[in-house]
């Protein structure tokens, strides 16, 4: 729960980038570029300036702390479903799973596309995953202060 | 599921009806801030992508409520904006229709973000005379609403970084701080949102 918040708090973050450099911008189809580690990684120095302005580097942070958070909040929805909690607890434990897959088919959409508007709907599904995980941790606050 | 029954009793043990009401609408009242947020998000992502941003060169924030109403001060607006780089560098040449596209989107954001301030503010004062809000959350409430401010001073920090010479766009740091700015406010009141509706938290067993 904790590493599912962390995650998306840090993909978030991440996401931030990608949208002011505009770093989908180095996404090619045909050269499979803003698929996968870039080449020129640490392109940038000082060496942590690769992380904010670099764009294929950028872009990659992005796709590789999204695939975690994927994981974590779909682990995180699958141990909040399958405990006996009430439909407080279970119907955000729902909607996280649901809108982090949304929200992973959307990202890619908005690689692949190169579409603006795909990009705001990316963003826009954030703040309702993030509003979900918020409302979860609410419902089990007692639990996580125990 | 019997846990169900504990958490609706947990919840109204203390409040009387009326105080049940009162905790309802100042709940609906933060929900209905939190959604104007997420439209705000949506319509600043728009203004992002468009590359927008920059169509306005200073911030009022009471008089530039209103948007230019005469040819002359659309004209006065157009070519303030033709002394920034992105124009040069960008949009040499576009016509005055051509500006009122970049115009609008940015226009728009600042009146909603307004508005989502008139929106807090009016309930916040009326529920405070009337006595509808617990005494200890209206400190935190006037808090966010004046950081809620600061989120306007937050971006013209980051539209102004956009003028800088040879400069396109805003920095992008800048626009991170800007949104996390956002979704920092947005958690706060879902949060308060969230206790005011259920105070006490759900008396939840781990189930194995």
């Amino acid at each position: 729960m904790v590493a599912a918040s962390f995650c998306l708090a840090v993909t978030m973050f991440a996401g931030t980038f990608v949208s002011g450099t505009h770093a989908v911008d180095v996404y090619n189809a045909a050269t499979q570029a803003g698929m996968g580690p870039p080449a020129n990684y640490f392109a940038l120095s000082p060496w942590w300036l690769n992380f904010f302005a670099n764009k294929p580097a950028v872009l990659f942070d992005h796709q590789v702390l999204g695939t975690l958070t994927a994981v974590t909040v779909l682990v995180t929805a699958t141990i909040s479903l399958r405990g006996a909690f009430p439909p407080a607890i279970r119907d955000p434990a729902l909607a996280i799973g649901g809108l982090v897959l949304l929200q992973y088919v959307l990202g890619v959409t908005a690689l692949v596309s190169q579409l603006m508007d795909a990009g705001v709907a990316h963003q826009l599904n954030a703040v309702l995953l993030l509003a979900s995980l918020v409302w979860l941790l609410h419902g089990l606050r007692n639990v996580a202060a125990r | 599921m019997p846990s169900e029954t504990v958490f609706g009793v947990a919840g109204q043990s203390r409040a009387g009806a009326a105080g049940e009401r009162n905790r309802r609408l100042v709940a609906l009242w933060l929900f209905a801030v939190c959604f104007m947020i997420w439209v705000m998000v949506g319509i600043g992502g728009y203004t992002r992508d468009a590359g927008a941003g920059l169509s306005i060169m200073d911030w009022d924030p009471i008089i530039g409520t209103l948007p230019p109403l005469s040819d002359a001060a659309w004209n006065k607006l157009f070519l303030l904006y033709q002394t920034i780089p992105q124009y040069h560098l960008e949009h040499q040449g576009m016509d005055l229709a051509g500006f009122k596209t970049l115009f609008w989107p940015e226009y728009v954001h600042r009146l909603w973000g307004r508005l989502i301030g008139f929106v807090f503010f009016v309930p916040l004062v009326a529920f405070t005379v009337t006595g509808r809000i617990e005494k200890r959350l209206i400190p935190w409430l006037v808090l966010l609403f004046i950081l809620g401010g600061l989120q306007g001073a937050i971006g013209w920090f980051m539209v102004a970084s956009g003028f800088d010479p040879n400069s396109v766009a805003v920095q992008p740091a800048r626009l991170s701080l800007h949104f996390c700015f956002a979704m920092f406010l947005l958690i706060a009141i879902l949060w308060t949102a969230l206790t005011v509706l259920r105070p006490q938290a759900a008396p939840v067993a781990r189930a194995r």
